[in-house]
């Protein structure tokens, strides 16, 4: 017995001491070289003397812009190109008028100019205003519970999609003038809804409800209007009496929902959701939904097809890589659409008589900012500093028809070469045969440059 | 066969565990995150210059405002941008690893995640208050003797940071803290399978709400080290900030209260 526990003994001691063997391996001796560190920027002087940044005021808040623009149109077989020149005052400011009350506006004003008209009557000379916002909010309640009131045209845009926004509910006939058709830009300056907006935010997340009252006799809600001067255009965004409705509790670190419900004066009411989730430390992943009861597009010469529910979804998935180049992949639906075989039956009769027809039907789509058969897909690409260049950014992005492969594809570059001054380029085309959504509209291509000074 | 044990006890602990000493690796390193971030409610200015080449290339100036979250020891922030000129008013919300980014030009929040570039080289980790003992274990590795920022030899436990949380931004971290100040004296953060992503050196110590806190982060980009962008952090403020400040709602709505 003895003798066992002497030779566990050894044992134990020789285990010990191959302990010690590789732990002297794995810890580095303290009397090792002195580990060098690279030459750095200096320190900042002594406490209290770090330099001030350079006052930069908005006293303005306004935005100059100059742009070059170019379109590619093509017309009976022929292509022709058409230059403009398009002078915009964009003008973005808050104020606090108290420390309960705030003011702001956002107003965009452009003049349009044909550059080289030709011999085919006066050339295109428009000015356009649009009042985006304008309106005044009161807080109360305290900083733990603060209820905000407010009162105005405010653009109340909503959905974490990035190319299809089922759930945006103030959208239709919301853009009236666009130099990028990026749906996030086109999300930015469209114009506001005139209404009354009540916000309550506690710890257990906010709830939303907004009333947009009628404010225009004109039944264009439906229709195709072209706006031009300074109109404040409420036929295009409050010509129903409308009701939004908006949940958004707290929830944990990876997920967030937010709850919606609408209805609009001679609609059924919509329900709808937004859910965004971190998938991963470089993944975001997002969903939109909108469902209600309302017909279906149908083929040429066909009734709509009977009302009954219809979901309108899109889901997307946002990668970043180390880079810091973002790319978005997009999928959408939406029920009341036009289904493969009634699109298919559009392309072959686009050139009978039901023509008009489908160029109204195409005119309709685009001012309500719904898609035009019920699948899609959509891809961005953003690269902010890109190349390591502080303020370059680009980026680039397709919406896809998948029933007839047709696409609309667009690369902007923005450099801010100053601080006040900055400079930036846009292409776009329209990819696909004649007979396509994309590949059959009027513009080919558009090619823009534009130079911007900060106010 | 007792005292056999009794004997051997020791030595085992001797030869395994010669280098835990007091206080624990993961206690040093609450000490050095204690030195980083004031406690309770703060606001800071940080100004991030970068260099390229020796050249500057860029300056962003923020304002940090943090609150300890409720259950993981970690912060909640609320960054604003000041400058440039491009980005100011914009907003990024940190609560935990749920982030949101605000841009008043579209009024619109969006969830964007952790690696997420908005501030060139830096991260939004970098820029926001973290508690890095509240994410990671520490693990001794050796005491070693390094040059600091300012190339003076530092005596330094180095500490090998592994994450606890699947979703930190940097599975592993090296972290050399002064032995006797508890100073945090650089940083190398890893991914995954071990390269070095970039370095961190923290300098500048000054008195700022009762404690020497490091006003400096020097980081050095690991595939190209001539890239370097110093985090100035400035104007520590203790202030009370509502919870709903870090409600996603409310960044709509920042600058209303007087904010």
């Amino acid at each position: 017995m003895a003798a066992e526990f002497a030779r566990l003994g050894q044992c134990l001691v020789l285990v010990a001491m191959m302990l010690a063997a590789a732990s002297a391996e794995a810890i580095p001796s303290g009397t090792a070289a002195v580990q060098q560190a690279p030459l750095l920027p200096p320190e900042a002087p002594a406490d209290g003397d770090i330099a001030e940044p350079e006052a930069l005021s908005l006293p303005l808040g306004l935005q100059a812009q100059l742009l070059w623009q170019q379109f590619e149109q093509r017309s009976g077989g022929e292509e022709r190109r058409f230059d403009y020149l398009r002078s915009v005052l964009d003008w973005r400011r808050e104020w606090m008028l108290s420390a309960t009350t705030r003011l702001a506006v956002s107003n965009r004003y452009e003049h349009i100019a044909e550059l080289d008209a030709g011999s085919e009557g006066p050339p295109f000379d428009r000015n356009n205003n649009m009042l985006r916002e304008l309106w005044i909010s009161w807080t109360t309640g305290g900083a733990a519970r603060p209820i905000y009131l407010d009162v105005g045209r405010i653009n109340q845009r909503g959905g974490t999609a990035s190319g299809y926004n089922p759930a945006d509910f103030f959208k239709p006939g919301s853009v009236v003038s666009a130099t990028s058709l990026d749906p996030g830009a086109l999300r930015s300056n469209r114009l506001g809804t005139a209404m009354v907006r009540g916000l309550l935010i506690t710890e257990h997340g906010s709830l939303a409800i907004a009333i947009a009252p009628k404010l225009s006799s004109s039944p264009s809600i439906d229709g195709v209007r072209d706006s031009s001067g300074f109109s404040l255009d409420l036929d295009r965004t409050n010509a129903r009496e409308a009701i939004w409705l908006r949940l958004a509790p707290q929830t944990g670190e990876r997920i967030s929902i937010d709850l919606l419900g609408f209805a609009r004066s001679g609609e059924k009411p919509q329900f709808g959701a937004n859910l965004s989730a971190l998938l991963g430390n470089s993944l975001v992943g997002n969903v939109e939904w909108s469902g209600a009861r309302r017909p279906g597009l149908a083929g040429p010469g066909e009734p709509e097809l009977p009302t009954a529910w219809r979901n309108r979804v899109a889901a997307n998935l946002t990668w970043t890589f180390a880079s810091g180049v973002e790319v978005t992949l997009e999928r959408s639906y939406a029920g009341d659409a036009l289904s493969r075989e009634h699109w298919r039956a559009w392309r072959a009769a686009a050139d009978s008589h039901h023509g008009i027809e489908l160029v109204t039907l195409f005119e309709r789509r685009s001012w309500l900012q719904e898609p035009l058969v019920r699948d899609g897909w959509f891809a961005r690409g953003s690269w902010r500093d890109a190349w390591g260049r502080r303020g370059l950014d680009v980026s680039s992005f397709v919406l896809v028809n998948p029933y007839d492969s047709s696409a609309l594809w667009q690369l902007s570059m923005t450099n801010a070469i100053s601080e006040r001054w900055s400079v930036s380029g846009l292409l776009g085309r329209y990819l696909g045969g004649h007979d396509t959504e994309f590949g059959g509209a009027r513009t080919g291509s558009y090619l823009s440059l534009n130079i911007t000074r900060h106010l | 066969m007792r005292n056999l044990f009794r004997s051997l006890i020791p030595m085992l602990l001797l030869v395994t565990g010669t280098a835990l000493a007091d206080p624990t690796p993961q206690q040093l390193l609450e000490a050095a995150d204690a030195m980083r971030n004031p406690a309770g409610d703060f606001s800071i200015n940080i100004d991030l210059t970068e260099y390229r080449a020796g050249k500057l290339v860029g300056n962003s100036s923020l304002t940090v405002y943090s609150k300890p979250a409720q259950d993981s020891g970690q912060f909640n922030s609320l960054v604003r941008f000041e400058r440039p000129m491009r980005d100011a008013g914009k907003l990024l919300l940190r609560n935990g690893r749920d982030l949101w980014f605000y841009d008043p030009s579209s009024s619109s929040s969006i969830r964007i995640s952790p690696q997420a570039r908005l501030l060139g080289q830096a991260s939004n980790g970098d820029v926001t208050s973290s508690n890095l003992a509240a994410d990671y274990r520490a693990e001794w590795i050796a005491t070693e003797t390094i040059e600091d920022a300012s190339r003076t030899p530092r005596e330094c436990a180095r500490l090998q940071l592994t994450a606890v949380r699947d979703t930190v931004a940097y599975p592993t971290v090296d972290y050399w803290i002064d032995v006797v100040t508890h100073q945090p004296v650089k940083a190398e953060f890893h991914t995954a399978e071990g390269r070095l992503l970039k370095t961190a050196y923290f300098r500048r110590f000054e008195q700022h709400l009762g404690s020497e806190r490091p006003t400096e982060t020097v980081i050095i980009d690991a595939l190209d080290p001539t890239w370097i962008t110093v985090m100035r952090a400035s104007d520590y403020q203790q202030q009370n900030i509502p919870h709903s400040w870090f409600q996603r709602g409310y960044l709509a709505r920042f600058g209303t209260d007087g904010s």
